[in-house]
């Protein structure tokens, strides 16, 4: 008896095994789809997360510090802080943590007893502290003894206040005075907890744990380091350690009333947290349009699905059954399917995570060490989302069947609603205002900082497009079938008449094939666009194929009062010393003077970073692209004719209405100049948009005008320079150097960076998924229509037409309607592209820069290779159906629909 | 058991208004076996969705035992469904889930209606209606004549008193289609349930007690088991006469009417100019 809702749940399945098949399909990949961009994210985080943490200099180290306000006991409360800071924070923080304490007396009057027990006048205010375990090494001397009453100090102090080995010091306290010898001095270590304590151990006479228990000093200060494990982080755990960190001031103070916590490196650790969320954000909405895809198709499948069971859904209405016992009477199927596709779809996580992690290019996979993958909650919590989402967007058409009754199935039959296509139309008229009012706002420039609706806006602009493709299309089809009906052949009428007749049902494959495609050419001009300007910024951010910078000597020419120099002057290393190295084709000094104020005819105009050049030599060494910098030939040698000239930058020029042939007072370090306006430029080798408004003038007259300052040294290089060899010249030269770039490296560092490589990753997973979803969906949509047309075609051969024709109609209708949607598909994505590119913003304050669309050849073949395939595929089922194609049984198989 | 007066249903298709019934009446007592009988569009099978709760009448009213159908809200409408009527369709499609077996189909039916499902009363039924034996086989395995017998217990699955059957044995061949006629008689005469079959086969319809026929949406003539067909006359003394017969008589759009004693004559005006 209880088994009849399993019968019914198996014979469900079983009945439409291929379509249920399809819409697990669909489920799966909603599920995998959304579960792999967190478990993406936090994996490449992962891989960038830990060298950083190994390179970094200065480790996470928590410094808590706490001094006695008063005199008073206070071991009961010292000793619950020590054991929150040993056993509580670092589970709260997800790591374990080394923990140093070095409790001592508070600070006290210490003399030194001089000869028959006189006491020198110097008092000094130290503090006595029991000597750590380890961490510290003896300078001079020896170890204090167990038990005696002993000292030793570092060796700066013992210096300082004249305390030598065998030095008596007598200690001033609450209960008497004390007399301990210093017997060592100690070096306090470079590193290791003790490091950070530096300060606590600077005042502290440091005696035998033994003695310091006997003389039972009360405590007076006490501070402790804290040095988290951070090979331990994960990106997983950085928030439960960053909310840990900002919890421990509360809960030290809570514990033990004054006492401080200060954290080192905390800043780069929530800087890299809120990257991780940031990338994970962006790639979530990068992909949502493909998410969006694979709900469509889930909805497509579960019409088909309901479409098939309308007559049970009619059955059990006419039964009595309520709409809402219907949907009931479906729920365990739909609650199956989504269960099996959370099994299966986060079973597919890992898999495709590594292979996103493989990925440098859009559609490019290198070898490279696998991710190391692991799949969180979040992550499950994400698939778990698309399950139920999809399916209960899939429950949709299940709920406007459940209204009908054989009455209203009957009439439905009959007539197609107009107002339904009248809100139909109004819908698509209502979405195409709404993207085009959003396309206007963005090419505006207003709006571009809201980032999900910018990264949507494509998406919708080809759903936009494939919507009015699909109009003109039964335009078209009716001017066909109806113009030129007969004149066409029979095959070719029929499948005009098939384009025209069977739109509804072909609509949203059409409209899916449009977007996979569109969606797949912006996909791929995202990601060369995004590496063309990868490789324009690192040209003009390094300016050169090799940057040098020659330390100079620095002499102080007037201190101030306080001891800081006022003013200096730089002795300039030979240039000299840079000719000749091997690879090297050309090479030229560039100077960057920060900050030069500017005034033109008394006016201030605020300030700009001033250039120097040498313009002959920079036009050979400098990298010019000529869509950032137009004519930089003409500009150079205006430079070079005029000493005082001076190139603005196109901001700096639109902001203080300079023009060509203005003249302006630039001041720099108390030494001031005049300069004439010879021309205005975008962008510059060296300078990035966001690096600000500059200027550019000659160097030598700079050097000679205003004082003399430091210079890089550019070089241009041979094809196949060998950086090895010009760092092997240099150091045989003996050229000192503060810094050093090379574009090659800059470059492929770039090509590192994981949001980069987020973005190649995702772009190619949610292409790859789109064509898949569009194969399924184009196989689908065949394998139905050949179902509905089996009467059809039945009588169409009973009535003389010859296999051939019919196959020859069935081709030229797929043909044509996928033909006319791929054609759009890939014009409207390029089209997207045109449009919504150029203003993408990839990071806050970095625009990319206004560099050509890279086009696209190669990948839109690609596509439309897949797409061949696809529609040969679909040919193929065509033609084993005809093969298979029995007359009578279709005759018969007629008498029932 | 049903009561019809007047009951009217207009359709409103592709802006075009159907008459389907134009004030029909109809009695039908508890436990009769009727017939409806009409050619195609008479409004036949618009009657028995209205009987059925599948859909509402226009005007007019319609009871079925104490369920007033023109004042029934969808949920109502749920209701009388589950307890009053079922149903018997043409289209074996429309009677059985294809892939549950005769007797989860009875089942499943049972549970609908909120009555506890029962193997040993869903056998009788499918005993009664002469396909016990083939309770474990799917519709795809049966014949159209037992797919029919099987819709006729799953209709009578939650014991309703009243079976609405809409052309029954149409698709199926005469010895099938008599098979299917005897199994409905015998549940007329066993469990006494009120059916009104839909038909336009005058060969069915003389099986049941009574056969009525509808034209234009009226009851035109009414006909019992052994008597000749008789005209009806509505609750306002109208009656419809066969076009045939007004044809044959020469009475166009109008006639005179007389009594002589206990007949009443209907003639052309044209015969008889001085009656005018």
């Amino acid at each position: 008896m209880s088994l009849l809702p399993l019968r019914i749940l198996a014979g469900r399945l079983r009945q439409a095994a291929h379509l249920t098949l399809l819409r697990l399909t669909g489920l799966v990949l909603a599920v995998t789809l959304a579960a792999a961009i967190p478990t993406f994210v936090s994996a490449s985080m992962e891989r960038v997360l830990q060298p950083l943490l190994a390179q970094r200099e200065d480790p996470l180290a928590v410094l808590v510090g706490w001094r006695a306000a008063e005199a008073g006991e206070y071991t009961d409360q010292v000793a619950a802080l020590d054991r929150y800071l040993r056993e509580e924070w670092p589970r709260q923080a997800g790591l374990s943590a080394e923990v140093t304490a070095l409790p001592s007396s508070r600070q006290t009057a210490v003399q030194r007893v001089g000869e028959e027990g006189r006491l020198l006048p110097a008092k000094r205010y130290l503090r006595l502290a029991p000597l750590p375990d380890q961490g510290l090494t003896l300078a001079t001397g020896r170890w204090p003894e167990a038990g005696a009453a002993e000292v030793v100090l570092p060796a700066a102090v013992a210096s300082r206040y004249d305390y030598p080995i065998g030095a008596v010091l007598r200690v001033a306290g609450d209960e008497g005075a004390l007399s301990v010898t210093v017997v060592g001095t100690v070096q306090p270590p470079e590193s290791g907890p003790l490091a950070h304590l530096s300060g606590a151990l600077d005042g502290a006479l440091l005696t035998s744990g033994a003695f310091w228990e006997q003389q039972q000093v009360a405590l007076g200060e006490v501070s402790w380091v804290l040095l988290p494990e951070t090979s331990q982080v994960r990106t997983a755990g950085i928030p439960s350690l960053l909310s840990a960190l900002a919890d421990l001031p509360l809960r030290v103070s809570q514990r033990l009333g004054g006492a401080e916590v200060l954290v080192t490196p905390i800043t780069w650790i929530a800087s890299f947290a809120q990257q991780v969320a940031q990338t994970r954000r962006f790639l979530l909405v990068l992909l949502t349009p493909v998410f969006l895809l694979v709900l469509f198709f889930v909805i497509a499948t579960a019409n088909v699905l309901v479409e098939h069971r309308r007559v049970e859904v009619v059955v059990l209405r006419s039964r009595g059954m309520s709409p809402l016992r219907v949907v009931g009477h479906f729920l365990p199927e739909s609650a199956l399917l989504a269960s099996v596709a959370l099994f299966l779809g986060m079973a597919l996580v890992g898999p495709l995570v590594r292979l996103m992690g493989l990925s440098a290019g859009f559609l490019q996979l290198v070898g490279r060490p696998a991710l190391p993958v692991q799949i969180d909650l979040v992550a499950v919590g994400y698939g778990l989302t698309a399950a139920l989402l999809a399916e209960a967007a899939s429950l949709w058409p299940l709920l406007q069947a459940v209204r009908l009754t054989v009455v209203t199935m009957r009439q439905e039959a009959i007539t197609r609603s107009p107002a339904l296509e009248a809100v139909q139309g109004m819908a698509e008229l209502l979405l195409l205002a709404l993207v085009g009012y959003a396309t206007w706002r963005l090419q505006a420039g207003e709006g571009g900082g809201s980032e999900p609706l910018h990264l949507a806006l494509p998406a919708l602009f080809l759903v936009g497009a494939g919507l009015i493709t699909l109009r003109l299309f039964r335009l078209l089809t009716a001017l066909l079938w109806r113009g030129l009906g007969t004149w066409l052949s029979p095959s070719l009428s029929l499948a005009a008449g098939w384009l025209h007749n069977h739109t509804g049902r072909y609509r949203s494959l059409s409209l899916m094939l449009v977007i996979t495609l569109g969606l797949g050419v912006y996909g791929a001009a995202f990601a060369r666009t995004l590496e063309r300007d990868l490789a324009a910024r690192t040209l003009y951010r390094v300016g050169a194929d090799l940057v040098l910078q020659p330390s100079w000597e620095v002499e102080v020419e007037e201190w101030d009062s306080t001891g800081s120099p006022l003013s200096y002057s730089y002795k300039e290393p030979p240039y000299s010393a840079l000719a000749d190295l091997p690879g090297v084709a050309a090479r030229t000094q560039v100077q960057t003077r920060k900050q030069a104020a500017l005034s033109a005819g008394g006016r201030n105009l605020g300030k700009a970073d001033l250039l120097g050049i040498q313009p002959q030599s920079f036009g050979r060494v400098a990298t010019f692209l000529t869509e950032l910098t137009p004519q930089p030939r003409e500009a150079l040698e205006a430079l070079g004719r005029e000493e005082r000239g001076v190139l603005l930058s196109q901001a700096l020029a639109e902001r203080t209405r300079l023009a060509p042939g203005d003249r302006l007072q630039v001041t720099h370090n108390d030494a001031s100049t005049e300069l004439v306006v010879v021309g205005v430029l975008p962008h510059w080798p060296g300078r990035l948009p966001e690096d600000g408004e500059f200027l550019v003038a000659n160097l030598p007259f700079l050097q000679d005008e205003l004082a003399l300052a430091p210079y890089a040294v550019w070089f241009r290089l041979e094809p196949g320079a060998d950086l090895a060899a010009i760092a092997a010249a240099l150091q045989e030269r003996a050229v000192r150097l503060s810094s050093a770039s090379d574009y090659r490296s800059v470059l492929a560092e770039g090509r590192r960076n994981p949001f980069r490589l987020g973005i190649y990753a995702t772009l190619s997973a949610g292409f790859a998924v789109a064509l898949l979803v569009m194969a399924l969906t184009y196989l689908l949509s065949v394998g139905l229509t050949l179902q509905g047309r089996a009467k059809e075609l039945g009588v169409l051969r009973a009535m003389g037409l010859s296999p051939g024709e019919i196959a020859l109609a069935l081709y030229s209708e797929q043909f044509l309607r996928t033909g006319v949607s791929a054609l759009v598909g890939l014009l409207a994505g390029a089209q997207a592209a045109a449009l919504y590119l150029p203003v993408l913003r990839q990071q806050p304050g970095e625009t990319l820069l206004p560099l050509r669309l890279a086009t696209t050849g190669g990948d839109q073949i690609t596509l439309l290779a897949t797409l061949g395939v696809t529609l040969a595929i679909g040919l193929l089922v065509v033609a084993v159906w005809m093969r298979r194609l029995n007359l009578q049984a279709v005759l018969r198989l007629g008498e029932d629909s | 058991m049903i009561t019809c007066e007047g009951l009217v249903k207009i359709y409103r298709a592709s802006g075009i208004e159907v008459f389907a019934l134009q004030g029909l009446d109809l009695r039908v007592a508890q436990g009769e076996m009727v017939a409806i009988v009409g050619n195609s569009g008479s409004g036949k099978s618009t009657l028995l969705n209205i009987l059925g709760g599948l859909d509402h009448p226009s005007a007019g009213s319609a009871q079925v035992a104490d369920w007033d159908l023109t004042k029934l809200t969808d949920r109502q409408r749920d209701a009388y469904r589950r307890r009053v009527a079922g149903f018997v369709w043409q289209n074996s499609g429309l009677n059985l889930i294809p892939y549950l077996s005769a007797q989860e189909n009875l089942l499943l039916a049972m549970q609908i209606a909120g009555v506890k499902p029962d193997q040993a009363e869903a056998r009788r039924l499918l005993d009664l209606v002469g396909v016990g034996d083939r309770q474990a086989a799917l519709p795809s395995q049966m014949s159209g004549g037992e797919q029919q017998r099987v819709a006729v217990a799953v209709a009578l699955a939650h014991k309703p008193p009243l079976l609405l059957a809409d052309e029954p044995t149409g698709a199926l061949d005469a010895s099938s289609g008599q098979m299917v006629l005897e199994a409905l008689q015998r549940v007329n005469g066993e469990l006494g349930t009120t059916i009104l079959l839909v038909t336009h086969d005058m060969g069915v319809a003389a099986l049941a007690g009574r056969s009525v026929r509808i034209r234009d949406g009226k009851v035109s003539t009414e006909a019992l088991r052994g008597e000749g067909e008789m005209v009806i006359l509505d609750t306002a003394g109208r009656l419809q006469v066969p076009r045939k017969i007004l044809d044959a008589a020469g009475i166009g759009r109008r006639a005179t009417v007389t009594l002589r004693g206990r007949t009443v004559l209907l003639r052309s005006p044209d015969e008889n100019p001085s009656t005018r």
